[in-house]
């Protein structure tokens, strides 16, 4: 090996001498031979392909191991599309409670139980409801979920207000419950009554049964938004604040002999934590009362009654209605579209980092192949 | 097998060792394995024990890529394909011991990396001792280009095919990096 061509470019310097110097092997050659370890390391890594007879060639082994990462990666995320899958129908079924009423208001009213055995004690017309129970868990955790129910109902009968005066005994007001506003317009068969019942979230499924009874159903939707969350939250603001409230206190008692300025400031921490507590005590408590009783609006109207307020007909009006729906149908499709993109880009960030990793691992591994050579 | 080892080219021995020629490996070895350890240990700052590591894993790469379309496949010569699979090997494990290096003074409580300066180590006559700690201390770049440059196996087109670049570039590279040991070594020891 000696280089042949090769011409150091200043022989005789001292520096280039050393600088050969530096890559030459002046120890004994390592017995056995390092290429002998090697191989012999390799045959003992090797069995499988000392049975199949000879090495796998790259390609195949490359295959293979894309194979493998499709598997895997098949294997992860399509049971977990189907989660999605069950879950969205879940989220979709949930405001229906003819559906399954016993699971839907059962699992998601926790505080309706409750506000019944306390009602005694704490039934007022407006502030009805119980107070909310408290709650250790998060959202999500398999634990009782707040919701906030709202139903709405549309009604025909022969007579509106005998219809509307049974609806308003099917509340229990043992039970906090209660007619929240009531209206009742015209006469006879063209009369028209509009009620707004408020009642305990487990009996939602039960009176909304039987108000369907009062007359024929023209239309129905129940809503129910999770404010868990939002439970979880105030909650945790309190404690905190009650908990501050507890070290002022405390701190004011060992602290007698400090200077007033210090007891006043003491004082005034103490009233601004106080202010704090009471204005997330009122949000809890509305909370839990609009968590605790469930809303219906109730219209019912008679059977000559016009689907519709009676108005002036106006081609321009019913232009500009079919506009405004027009413009509100486009502008929930494109919002439905970007939550549809942004849930693909964002919901599926890990399966786009382990495709770019699989990708990167495959690139390099096809420029390492052309390189080695 | 009535082969001529003096006479067979480094080429038809990988040849022979794909088609299950133990011997031909050990012929390759005999020709490479010295002047291997001596540039790896030269990349490893005299770390003889690292260089062994690397040339073993230098000879495990030959003998996976030998048989596969993705080695050796006569488009370079064995030489600068063997000397390649080395500096790749010297480059992981400085990178690791780096690493480790750096993990262990993290340990120790001490960020700084400390260099002693050239010279500080070595005497003042001693020539080598400060031409490697000047080597030792200048970026990889610069290094391998000198280093290999002074290899006795290689001529500068070799080296060039080793490192992946072109005859011009490096020998602008090894003009900058002499300059800079020059500079370095100018006080201490020339």
């Amino acid at each position: 090996m000696s280089g042949a061509g090769h011409q150091p470019p200043e022989a005789g310097d001292r520096v280039e001498s050393a600088l050969r110097d530096l890559t030459v092997w002046d120890a004994p050659a390592p017995s056995p031979g390092l290429w002998e370890r090697a191989a012999s390391r390799e045959a003992g890594g090797r069995g499988v392909w000392a049975v199949l007879g000879r090495p796998l060639p790259q390609p195949v082994l490359g295959g293979i191991a894309a194979a493998l990462f499709i598997v895997l990666l098949a294997g992860v995320l399509l049971p977990s599309m189907g989660r999605a899958r069950v879950a969205g129908v879940a989220v979709d079924a949930r405001p229906a409670p003819e559906a399954s009423p016993a699971v839907a208001y059962d699992a998601v009213a926790p505080s309706a139980a409750p506000a019944r055995e306390s009602a005694a004690e704490t039934f007022h017309p407006v502030d009805g409801a119980a107070p909310m129970p408290a709650r250790s868990g998060v959202p999500g955790d398999g634990a009782a979920r707040a919701v906030v129910r709202k139903a709405t109902m549309e009604l025909r009968s022969a007579d509106v207000r005998a219809a509307a005066a049974k609806a308003a005994l099917l509340l229990n007001e043992a039970a906090g419950e209660y007619v929240q506003e009531s209206s009742i317009s015209g006469e006879g068969r063209g009369a028209r009554a509009q009620l707004t019942l408020r009642v305990a979230a487990d009996r939602l499924s039960e009176v909304l049964n039987q108000v369907r009874e009062l007359g024929e159903v023209t239309r129905e939707s129940i809503t129910g938004q999770d404010v868990t969350a939002q439970v979880v939250d105030l909650e945790a603001r309190l404690r905190n604040e009650q908990r501050v409230e507890a070290e002022l206190l405390e701190l004011l008692q060992k602290r007698e002999d400090a200077p007033l300025a210090d007891i006043l400031q003491l004082r005034q921490s103490i009233a601004s934590v106080r202010g704090e507590i009471e204005r997330l005590t009122a949000q809890r408590d509305q909370l839990a009362r609009m968590v605790s009783l469930g809303t219906v609006l109730l219209i019912i109207r008679g059977t000559d009654a016009p689907e519709k307020e009676a108005g002036a007909f106006s081609l321009l009006g019913t232009f500009g209605d079919r506009l405004a729906a027009a413009w509100r149908q486009g502008v929930r499709v494109l919002a439905g579209s970007v939550g549809f993109l942004v849930q693909v880009v964002v919901g599926g960030a890990v399966w786009w980092v382990l495709l770019g990793l699989g990708v990167g691992v495959w690139v390099r591994w096809a420029r390492g192949r052309r390189g080695v050579v | 097998m009535a082969h001529e080892p003096a006479h067979e080219s480094d080429e038809a021995l990988i040849g022979r060792f794909a088609a299950g020629d133990r011997g031909a490996l050990g012929e390759l070895a005999a020709r490479y394995e010295v002047m291997l350890l001596g540039l790896c240990r030269g990349l490893l700052g005299g770390r003889a024990d690292l260089a062994m590591d690397a040339v073993q894993e230098t000879w495990v790469r030959v003998i996976r890529s030998s048989g596969g379309a993705a080695g050796f496949a006569g488009r370079s010569s064995f030489r600068t394909w063997v000397y390649r699979i080395a500096v790749n090997q010297c480059r992981t494990l400085a990178e690791r011991r780096g690493r480790e290096a750096r993990r262990q003074e993290w340990d120790n409580g001490s960020m700084a990396v400390v260099r002693p300066r050239v010279g500080e180590t070595a005497g003042a006559g001693d020539v080598a001792a400060a031409v490697r700690e000047a080597v030792g201390a200048m970026p990889e770049a610069k290094r391998e280009v000198l280093l290999l440059c002074y290899h006795a196996g290689l001529t500068h087109e070799q080296a060039a095919e080793v490192l992946g670049i072109p005859v011009g570039t490096l020998k602008s590279r090894l003009h900058a990096a002499l300059s800079e040991l020059r500079g370095t070594l100018a006080q201490e020891v020339v």
